[in-house]
């Protein structure tokens, strides 16, 4: 979509949705102004704010059922039924309301002069007696903040990459402590007066992935020749307010030589030591497709290292691993010839290393220092007529390639069985680590075939493989390793974006129900840490059950076995259910498993979407709806999630109207918001992870 | 009025818990609260319910069920001003597990037909002549993002009030509202452009419901 298309587009949806929030409760006077102008302009737009206003005339113009008139009979009686059943004793008159016109009468008088439940602030509703349709959800309170007070937070960085002044691209960094509640938005002064420009890019890259351990950030660039960089950054430049920012003395060899070169502070007011405002970090794109390209760690100015070029990066997954020494990514070739594989990266390497051979692999998050990964097979369709369907390319390669047969390569993944490795860009500098599975030199899928997913956990130590069960797409997993949220459904094959989802759904569930042990796996997973269901992860596989034959059709994605010892899968976005998949989606977890963020995208737009902020019930496994701080908020791609608070950066609009950077806070039961000045132009605005 | 909300509140102070005397005061009041919200509140919530599942008996059931639950419950609430938005809490949840049981689709295009002590037929008739469109259209969209609708436009609940009718936090509660209205926007002209496709054959059928 052309960037005037997009702009459009936001800009309509932006007024469709005030245009209806403008019907509930006063717009804030920018919005109001915004919408007004928006309207003069655009006569579609005119006609759904006026069919908004029309369907509210007409709902309340609706007639008004009458109660059945034994209705008070009726309900006395089994209020005494109730009341009885429990031993209790006779309270109450023979004759209800119903039975007697004259207290009716004056109790109905009572209602006429205003029975009016004000709205102001619902400090405690009161539980609801359990309902076993939605057992152990609580029924509580909306929670607000009380006005006006800011909302304190442990101190943390909110960076965000977006072009400054001079053209390029400023890596900025602002501390965070606190933020402010939904009606006193204006008592936080914006984030911009905290932030300070750590480092310059000359690009715009795709996404930046700020190290938790050493001042440094992976940088993905953008485009079809993007490569990967990790940039040093300056130690003094970042404000730090957490005691863990201190280098890891291992690993910091190959870097600690050029602390500073990457700067080009600007800093506005708060300047610390600032080296050189020539030094740029120069991250453009080599343009160097083909994945052959010398192995050779090629540092290129100001602390600027690539450690893969000549890939496009697929997704948005790109990640450190928990401790940090680490960091993974999907990417695949620039040219487009194969589909994509997992990289890792591992602090002080020269350069990122294929983990998957079967270029049908996609880095889907860290499970400590373990690698998820899922991977497209064979549908069963496909599996029944072999060589006949487009979709099982893959399986024309070696027998020992993991797609190779469906179900049994699913449960039985050999970890390394050859030497030979696709790309030539890892081996020469890391003879010690342990060889791909053997590749396979396969056509692309055609378009639109049909695949199945499953996921798998990894060591990129030592290349082991343990299949997890369930068609399992991108599994994300709590930092407790009690609940994973992933999808689940078929695939289809998009030329441009490769596999992505098709039929299907996301769900929340415990990480036990897809973590059994396939048969004859290795054994990579630690047993679960929570009391969850069933109990530690069996060492071997139960014979028979679900380990051998994959999941017939239909049949849903989880082993009926553990499904009644642990809470049920539930549909992460239930109000989505039955609408298309989302082509794309971002699904991340906070530090303590209790919230869950999720981005999906627009289904004519992808590079924007809408983000919710769940919060997970941890003693039930159940979300709580009562306490969701964010719904639909309209977001780029890409956000950050700390410990306590969430950012992320708004469309731009039209008119030039620029991006925010909007942080959302939470301390137990409050909420607020920080947020950015408007940035200038519409170029895309990239929140760093 | 005043007095009538004091005697609420006198109400609640009383734990059903307790024991002895003090118990059997406590469950007396519990019955009597219940008896006055059921005079306040019956009609809009049988209203609420009867909107949702299109089907008087089982409205009625379910809004006696709602006041069972809240004699049960009573003690839970903690603020009597807050009475009425959990009597809809814990009617739309009744809702909520009864759609979900029955997978209540059926009333998809709705007839008007019902059992009971159900409204004349002529009223019947004049309601989905003047309203079968949006009637339909409503019943279309997700039931969460319908009850939403329902009780901000005909219930008149508002912010947190709605929010707490619903279950959900404030802003899901403001986002479910949007799409609802977005939702009902595109049903409606979904059922418009049906209706003017078949314009002949509903006009057929019209005095059958008059039956």
């Amino acid at each position: 979509m052309s960037p005037l298309g997009r702009a459009s587009h936001i800009a309509h949806e932006r007024a469709r949705t005030l245009a209806a929030l403008a019907l509930d409760e006063p717009l804030a006077s920018a919005d109001a102004a915004w919408l007004t102008d928006h309207l003069a302009g655009c006569a579609a737009c005119r006609e759904v704010a006026a069919a908004y206003s029309e369907q509210r005339l007409r709902l309340r113009s609706l007639p008004v059922p009458e109660p059945p008139r034994d209705l008070w009979a009726r309900t006395s009686a089994a209020l005494e039924r109730e009341a009885t059943r429990g031993g209790r004793p006779e309270r109450r008159r023979a004759s209800g309301p119903a039975g007697s016109p004259a207290v009716l009468g004056i109790l109905a008088a009572a209602c006429v002069v205003g029975v009016v439940v004000g709205s102001t602030l619902l400090a405690s509703l009161g539980v609801a007696p359990p309902s076993p349709r939605a057992p152990g959800t609580p029924v509580s309170s909306p929670v607000l903040p009380v006005a006006g007070t800011p909302i304190p937070l442990a101190p943390g960085n909110v960076a965000w990459v977006a072009r400054s002044n001079d053209g390029r691209y400023a890596l900025n960094v602002a501390l965070v402590d606190s933020v402010c509640p939904a009606d006193a938005e204006q008592a936080c002064a914006p984030l911009d007066g905290s932030a300070r420009q750590v480092v310059a890019l000359d690009t715009l890259p795709s996404s930046v992935v700020l190290s938790q351990q050493r001042h440094e950030a992976v940088v993905v660039g953008s485009g079809g020749t993007g490569g990967v960089y990790v940039v040093t950054l300056p130690a003094s430049a970042l404000p730090t307010p957490q005691a863990s920012a201190t280098p890891a003395a291992s690993a910091t060899a190959s870097r600690t030589s050029s602390p500073a070169v990457a700067t080009a502070t600007a800093t506005p007011a708060t300047t610390s030591a600032a080296p050189s405002p020539t030094g740029s970090a120069a991250v453009a794109p080599t343009a160097t497709p083909g994945a052959s390209s010398a192995a050779t760690a090629s540092p290129s100015p100001a602390g600027v290292t690539s450690i893969l070029d000549g890939v496009t990066v697929v997704g948005d997954t790109a990640a450190y691993s928990s401790d940090g020494q680490w960091f993974a990514f999907s990417a695949r070739p620039a040219d487009g010839s194969t589909g994509p594989d997992i990289y890792v990266w591992r602090v002080g390497d020269a350069r990122a290393r294929p983990v998957t051979a079967d270029h049908a692999s996609i880095f889907s998050a860290w499970l400590g220092d373990l690698v998820l990964g899922s991977s497209a097979g064979p549908a069963p369709a496909a599996e029944a007529s072999a060589s006949a369907s487009p979709a099982d390319g893959p399986s024309t390669g070696p027998s020992a390639s993991p797609l190779a047969s469906g179900s049994a390569a699913r449960s039985t993944r050999p970890a390394a069985t050859s030497s030979h490795q696709p790309s030539a860009a890892s081996t020469a500098a890391l003879p010690s680590y342990p060889p791909l599975p053997s590749a396979v030199s396969t056509p692309l899928p055609s378009p639109s075939a049909v695949a199945q997913p499953h996921s798998f956990v990894l060591d990129p130590a030592t290349g082991a493989q343990q299949q997890l069960a369930g068609l399992v797409w991108r599994p994300v997993v709590d930092p407790s390793g009690t609940y994973v949220v992933f999808w689940s459904g078929t695939l289809r094959y998009d030329a441009l974006a490769g596999w992505r989802p098709d039929q299907g759904d996301l769900y929340l569930a415990a990480w036990s129900s897809i973590s059994q042990l396939a048969a004859g796996g290795p054994a990579l997973l630690p047993p679960p840490t929570a009391p969850l269901g069933s109990g530690a992860l069996p060492s071997a596989a139960p014979s028979g059950g679900q380990t051998g034959a994959g999941w017939p059709a239909g049949s849903g994605p989880f082993p009926t076995a553990s499904a009644a010892t642990q809470p049920v899968p539930q549909l992460l976005e239930p109000d989505r259910a039955g609408a298309a998949a989302p082509t794309e989606w971002d699904v991340r977890w906070d530090a303590a498993g209790e919230h869950i963020a999720s981005w999906l995208a627009d289904a004519v737009d992808p590079t924007v979407g809408r983000l919710s902020l769940f919060t997970l019930d941890r003693s039930t496994g159940l979300l709580d709806p009562s306490h969701q701080l964010l719904a639909d908020a309209p977001a780029l791609g890409g956000y950050s999630i700390a410990e306590d608070h969430l950012a992320w950066a708004t469309p731009p609009g039209q008119d030039g109207e620029g991006s925010h950077v909007l942080v959302l806070g939470w301390h137990g039961d409050d909420a607020g918001k920080i947020r950015t000045l408007p940035l200038t132009g519409t170029d895309a605005v990239v929140v760093v992870r | 009025m005043a007095l009538a909300q004091l005697a609420i509140a006198g109400t609640l102070r009383v734990s059903a818990s307790g024991t002895g005397e003090e118990g059997v005061a406590a469950r007396l009041d519990a019955g009597a609260f219940v008896e006055e919200l059921f005079a306040r509140h019956h009609g809009e919530i049988y209203a609420y319910v009867y909107r949702m599942v299109r089907d008087t008996e089982l409205a009625a059931d379910l809004t006696q069920d709602a006041f069972i639950r809240a004699y049960r419950a009573h003690d839970s609430l903690e603020d009597p001003a807050h009475a009425r938005a959990w009597l809809y809490q814990i009617a739309h949840r009744l809702v909520l597990d009864e759609m979900r049981r029955r997978r209540i689709v059926r009333f998809v295009p709705w007839t008007g037909e019902s059992r009971g002590s159900a409204p004349s037929a002529e009223h019947l008739v004049m309601d989905l002549h003047l309203s079968g469109d949006l009637q339909r259209a409503l019943a279309r969209i997700p039931e969460r993002q319908r009850a939403a609708l329902l009780l901000a436009e005909l219930h008149d609940l508002t912010g947190l009030e709605l929010a707490a009718a619903l279950g959900v936090s404030h802003v899901a509660a403001r986002a479910l509202l949007t799409r609802a209205r977005e939702s009902l926007r595109q049903a409606l002209a979904v059922e418009r452009r049906a209706e003017a496709d078949a314009d002949a054959p509903a006009a057929a059928e019209r005095p059958e419901r008059g039956r």
